[in-house]
């Protein structure tokens, strides 16, 4: 689960001149859901969180309120591919960059769970 | 408990983080970080049947049990032997030789097969060619 800034959330549906019923429709959640994240009464799983970073051109780390630009990733250079191993489900090809991203932005959420699980 | 529940379950005990993912290319994935923390990354809506989950979990799982895991550097050879090394390791645990055996003399056809196990037919197939490999089929 992720901690969504719910003020950047409300600003970005504002810019698109939208309601909260526009973005739950968009997002297929219930208008409730959106209000409770613009509250931050509410986490959102890692799938949520990925679609409104799409739905809006946005990275999820400025979603999270830890990058001022919308399209920077925090610590992009902290997580490199020999800080783990992995092993992917599926044919065995060479990752193309969209995969490697991804590959990298997980490693990032699942060091995240760890570091709260430590605390 | 059903055979997906009984692989989630296995998956807690071994304190293996589980969690959904929504890559729009990803189905599944295991990861070992460099303090040894293990989680396994499965999506949703890329993974529709309780088969299709069913298999990928236990598949990413023995790569973490059987420590058949790979690094970006490493060869496509290295990861095709790692990818055989968790799906022998599945096959072998998940799909009993003499069962299989009995099913296919039954005249059960693939599908029914995976439903039994609760895997693709694609480990299916894949058991079939271990087990004849190794004379037991």
């Amino acid at each position: 689960m992720a901690k969504l800034h719910g003020d950047i959330l409300k600003k970005l549906r504002q810019e698109k001149n939208w309601t909260q019923k526009d973005l739950a429709e968009k997002l297929h959640k219930a208008e409730s859901t959106v209000g409770m994240w613009e509250q931050g009464r509410r986490e959102l799983d890692y799938e949520s969180l990925k679609e409104i970073a799409d739905l809006f051109q946005v990275s999820t780390d400025f979603l999270l309120g830890r990058v001022t630009n919308k399209t920077d990733r925090k610590g992009d250079k902290d997580i490199e591919f020999d800080d783990f191993q992995f092993a992917l489900y599926g044919e065995v090809k060479d990752l193309s960059d969209e995969e490697k991203q991804d590959i990298l932005d997980m490693v990032k959420i699942l060091k995240k769970r760890k570091d709260r699980k430590d605390d | 408990m059903n055979k997906l529940e009984c692989t989630e379950q296995m998956i807690y005990d071994k304190e293996i983080d589980l969690i959904k993912c929504a890559s729009k290319h990803i189905r599944a994935i295991a990861f070992r970080l460099s303090d040894g923390y293990e989680g396994i990354f499965y999506n949703q809506k890329l993974l529709k049947t309780y088969s299709d989950k069913n298999t990928a979990l236990l598949h990413e799982y023995y790569h973490l049990e059987y420590d058949a895991m790979y690094s970006l550097n490493d060869s496509l050879q290295t990861r095709k032997r790692r990818e055989y090394k968790a799906n022998k390791a599945l096959i072998t645990k998940h799909v009993p030789c003499e069962r299989l055996n009995e099913l296919i003399k039954k005249g059960y056809h693939k599908y029914e097969i995976a439903e039994e196990f609760l895997l693709t037919e694609e480990i299916i197939d894949e058991a079939i060619r271990i087990y004849k490999n190794m004379g037991e089929l």
